[in-house]
């Protein structure tokens, strides 16, 4: 059985972080969709769950972009799967996105800070 | 090949599910694996996903929305809308917007061509004419025209133009060998090509050193006489022409569309101060360029202080005690008054637009009601807002571009029949119109605009309801049917529109018919014209005066010929603008009146009567006894209540003609009713007529009374002219009736035709707009009827029900209409005749108009609400 949180607990992704967490993903190696969204889900103890519905166009957007590349390779399931893996500007990019994130970590907490 | 498959769409959408496909069955079995019954599995796994289509709408979206795949997919599916089982609505539709954007076009054609651009020239809108008008004048206009010296007195001194020009109306004969003809040869400033800014089609310009002293002699030709006269042969250049004994090499000809001054050719001078009075005078018409910045009013106001200081030097003869000074837009003088029918009928194509438009919105509303629930089944089978918005859009715009490429065709149809009827002498014979690039922008401009308006309707109405009422309905559409009050307003906007341009219409036509019924005071019937001038051969009085009775005579005859007469005026639109002293000083206001020199026919042959003392004879002629008959509207200005018969008048203008008349005083012998001499719209003017002898001015008009059609008459006129003088040219030979028809009928006619047209189809608009809306209406409300039919209404009653509904919208128009009236009317108030702009009566026939049209497009509604049946009716409840 999947223990599932409670509706409330999980966290409303920020606008713009699922191209960062989804290219994190992949950085320890080739992974098909659906492997993408456990990985995050699991990573996130189950916090993060990404709908399916943002999942596939942040896929092909990221594509487009160049950031990923995809390929046909057989999977767990006895089936062929769409594996997508990270190109060398992809990584580039989550270097960028990374520390970007980090900054804006970082200032945000200073400002919550109680002083 | 990667990037092949971002082309390859199908490949592209069978990747997709497959790859959903796959991540669904991975996440069952990890369900599985967890220990889930597959059916558990599944459905979790279906509830985890949601709804595929919309997730793979998304993802396509991401593809790139702007993608020509999915472009093309709605075009497709915009096409399969309108036609399948649309066609009537689209035909309906793209025939209204033709309509609309056709007469739009067709009419934006003409003003553009006539108005804004009828020239060649270049700075068109900056030329300018310089008017010398006298304060005591109630008539517009004035003095055109400056002897060279004054000429370049203006040319010299002033400060608001960049350049000036001078053009003098000049008749050559061109000596060819053979029988010597006349052409019409212009003599114009050296500058005057330049100043045009037209280069020759071939060969070159006259420029200012072709008139150095010393220069041989030229002449430039125009394109109609190379073609007629030399059959286009470029060899011309460089040949001689001897026009009045100067031979002159042509040194170019111009292209077609300069026809400046209606030339044969056109011979370059130079202005010499001391040109001597001559025959014809050394008149030059001015011509200016004014300087960039300057405001005609500022212009006016530096020319009247340079004028005070000319006039000066020139009174007497040349200014009148007070005058202004005044531009006149070169276009201007050619187009005049006709520029206002010309904008009013623009503002009726306009309101026609409109009509078409909010009949094309209005149609499409009645549709969006209808597609509520096929936009509803779309959203919930995922397609996106924006899929959605696209859509429609594509759709009107899909029907805009079809209305834009028929109302293309419209256009060009329509600018033929305008073309036809466009009346002649109304606009520059230099202007060309077609469909031009920019009136094509136009039309795609207003294509855009209706495309962007009636697209936004199905969006405002179809989008913001509740999906899920929509669907629930279902086939039970009694409670959907609450017509938006953005389709009632459309339509009572289309009603009022439609009321302004009939009453429009009919205004017009009320005052072409009172103008027709203006009685003339003559009989224009059985009457022919034509103006005669003499060339070099005649230049004495005597000389004038014989060829004249030598002319009349022959004519009279002919056989079929009643009676002949000439007069130096073209009667019956003008005479020459005079003063009169009257000498026994009781009248002291300034007399101003006109005055024609006639022959004693005149009288009989027009039918005019003599009403008091008696007429000019022959002898009067001969003798050179000054002796006048004035008409009705002199004697009772002047000499009210008391006989004209027997006073004098002296007529000063005769003193400065040409060949001027030493004492010009006059003694009244008798007394004419009145005719319309001053244009068939204005009241007569106190006019005196004095016999053709005691001045020559080198041409005349000939009036032939016939007993059979005048027009056969015309080739034996010219030829009689031309055998008493080869040198004579004869001109402008038609019928009197002709000649009102075109000079004085044609404009309101034409503004008639084009509002009848206008507010007819403005009318079929609507017809059809209202027939589709109760047609609509009916078919939602069928299960009312029906009930209320088996509750014991007759067919009378249901019937009645529907065109009452039908009336309440014109009724409710009609009154938003009169408010249209109001403003809109006023427009057409310059053009009309005797009736008021807003005359009850016309305004109360297009109300009747409407009326009969609102209850014949709710009749069928009404026949069709009748065959509810009531059975069927309750069976479904």
């Amino acid at each position: 059985m999947t223990r599932e949180k409670p509706y409330q607990d999980r966290i409303e992704l920020m606008q713009g972080t699922l191209d960062m967490l989804v290219l994190r993903t992949l950085q320890w190696g080739p992974q098909h969709g659906h492997g993408i969204g456990q990985v995050i889900r699991t990573k996130s103890d189950d916090a993060l769950q990404i709908e399916h519905g943002s999942l596939y166009p942040a896929l092909h957007r990221l594509e487009r972009k160049g950031w990923l590349k995809s390929e046909w390779r057989p999977s767990e399931a006895n089936r062929r799967a769409k594996y997508y893996s990270l190109t060398a500007a992809g990584k580039k990019q989550l270097l960028a996105e990374q520390s970007k994130w980090n900054d804006l970590v970082e200032t945000i907490a200073r400002v919550m800070k109680p002083a | 090949m990667n990037w092949l498959r971002w082309i390859r769409t199908e490949d592209r959408e069978r990747e997709l599910d497959e790859e959903i496909e796959v991540d669904f069955a991975l996440e069952v079995q990890q369900r599985m694996e967890a220990g889930a019954t597959r059916e558990e599995a599944e459905s979790a796994a279906r509830r985890d996903f949601g709804n595929i289509t919309r997730i793979k709408e998304v993802t396509r979206e991401m593809w790139g929305w702007r993608s020509l795949e999915s472009f093309l997919q709605d075009v497709r599916f915009s096409l399969r809308s309108i036609y399948r089982g649309n066609l009537g609505f689209t035909t309906v539709a793209v025939l209204t917007l033709a309509l609309g954007i056709g007469a739009t076009t067709a009419m934006f054609s003409v003003i553009d061509n006539v108005l804004l651009e009828p020239f060649p020239y270049a700075h068109q809108q900056r030329l300018y004419s310089v008017v010398i008008h006298d304060q005591a004048s109630s008539e517009p206009g004035g003095r055109p025209v400056f002897p060279a010296v004054e000429f370049l007195d203006y040319e010299q001194q002033n400060r608001v133009f960049d350049d000036v020009m001078g053009v003098k109306i000049n008749r050559a004969l061109w000596e060819t060998g053979g029988a010597p003809e006349s052409v019409n040869a212009p003599l114009v400033t050296a500058n005057a090509f330049q100043f045009l800014g037209v280069p020759a089609m071939i060969g070159r310009i006259a420029t200012p050193s072709d008139v150095a002293p010393g220069a041989p002699a030229v002449c430039v030709m125009s394109y109609s006489f190379w073609k007629s006269r030399f059959a286009g042969d470029r060899d011309v250049l460089g040949k001689m022409l001897n026009l009045d004994g100067t031979p002159r090499a042509v040194i170019g000809v111009m292209p077609p569309r300069f026809i400046f001054w209606s030339a044969d050719v056109w011979i370059p001078v130079m202005l010499e101060p001391a040109q001597r009075a001559g025959f014809p005078p050394p008149w030059f018409y001015m011509l200016g360029r004014l300087k960039q910045g300057i405001t005609t009013t500022a212009a006016d106001r530096e020319l009247q202080i340079l004028a005070e200081r000319l006039a000066k030097k020139y009174r007497p003869d040349l200014y009148p005690t007070r005058f202004d000074v005044g531009l006149q837009g070169f276009a201007e003088a050619e187009i005049g008054k006709f520029r206002r029918t010309l904008f009013s009928l623009l503002a009726a194509v306009g309101l026609l637009l409109a009509i078409a438009c909010a009949n094309v919105a209005s149609l499409l509303l009645t549709r969006a009601e209808s597609r509520k629930r096929e936009l509803a089944l779309r959203t919930s089978l995922g397609a996106g807002w924006w899929r959605i918005v696209r859509q429609l859009f594509c759709e009107s715009g899909l029907l805009a571009i079809l209305g834009a490429i028929a109302g293309c065709a419209f256009a060009s149809g329509g600018l033929e029949v305008l073309m036809a009827i466009l009346p002649q002498d109304t606009f520059p014979e230099e202007a060309v119109i077609n469909l031009n690039l920019r009136v094509l922008a136009c039309t795609v401009a207003v294509t855009i605009a209706t495309a962007i308006f009636f697209g936004l309707i199905p969006l405002i109405t179809g989008l913001r309801q509740d999906l899920n009422e929509a669907l629930k309905s279902g086939g039970r559409e009694h409670s959907a049917f609450r017509r938006s009050g953005l389709g009632n307003l459309l339509l009572i906007g289309e009603v009022a529109m439609s009321l302004v341009l009939l009453a429009g219409a009919g205004l017009t036509m009320r005052s072409f018919l009172l103008e027709r019924q203006i009685p003339l005071g003559l009989n224009p019937e059985h009457l022919l014209s034509a103006e005669v001038l003499l060339t070099k051969g005649h230049r004495t009085i005597a000389e004038q005066a014989r060829y004249r009775r030598e002319f009349t005579e022959a004519l009279r005859r002919l056989p079929g010929v009643i009676d002949v007469s000439t007069t130096t005026d073209f009667l019956p639109f003008g005479g020459t603008i005079t003063e009169f002293e009257l000498p026994d000083g009781t009248h002291t206001e300034q007399s101003r009146g006109q005055v024609s020199m006639i022959d004693p026919n005149l009288f009989g042959t027009l039918n005019i009567r003599l009403l008091q003392g008696r007429n000019l004879t022959e002898a009067d002629l001969a003798g050179k006894h000054m002796v006048a008959v004035v008409n009705q509207a002199f004697a009772s200005r002047f000499f009210p209540g008391e006989s004209a018969v027997g006073e004098r008048v002296q007529i000063n203008t005769l003193a400065r003609l040409p060949q001027p008349v030493m004492r010009p005083s006059f003694e009244i012998i008798g007394v004419t009713s009145d005719f319309k001499n001053r244009g068939v719209r204005d009241s007569v003017v106190p006019e005196v007529f004095v016999p053709y002898s005691v001045s020559g001015l080198g041409s005349f008009s000939v009036f032939v009374r016939t007993s059979g059609n005048p027009k056969t008459l015309g080739k034996t006129l010219e030829a009689t002219a031309l055998t008493l003088d080869g040198s004579t040219v004869v001109r402008h030979v038609r019928t009197v009736q002709e000649a009102l028809e075109n000079q004085e009928y044609a404009k309101p006619r034409f503004a008639l035709q084009i509002f009848s047209v206008f507010s007819a189809l403005g009318l079929i608009l609507v017809c059809a707009g209202l027939y589709g809306v109760m047609s609509y209406t009916v078919s939602r409300r069928k299960r009312e009827m029906g009930i209320r039919m088996a509750l014991g209404a007759t067919t009378g009653n249901v019937q009645g029900m529907v065109i009452r509904g039908g009336l309440r919208f014109v009724g409710i128009g009609i009154v938003a209409g009169l408010f249209g009236c109001v403003g809109g009317l006023r427009l057409i108030r310059s053009q009309l005749w005797g009736v008021n702009a807003y005359d009850p009566t016309t305004i109360l026939g297009g109300i009747a108009v409407l009326l009969l049209v609102g209850m014949a497009a709710s009749y069928a509604p009404s026949v069709a609400a009748t065959h509810a049946d009531p059975a069927d009716t309750l069976r479904a409840e």
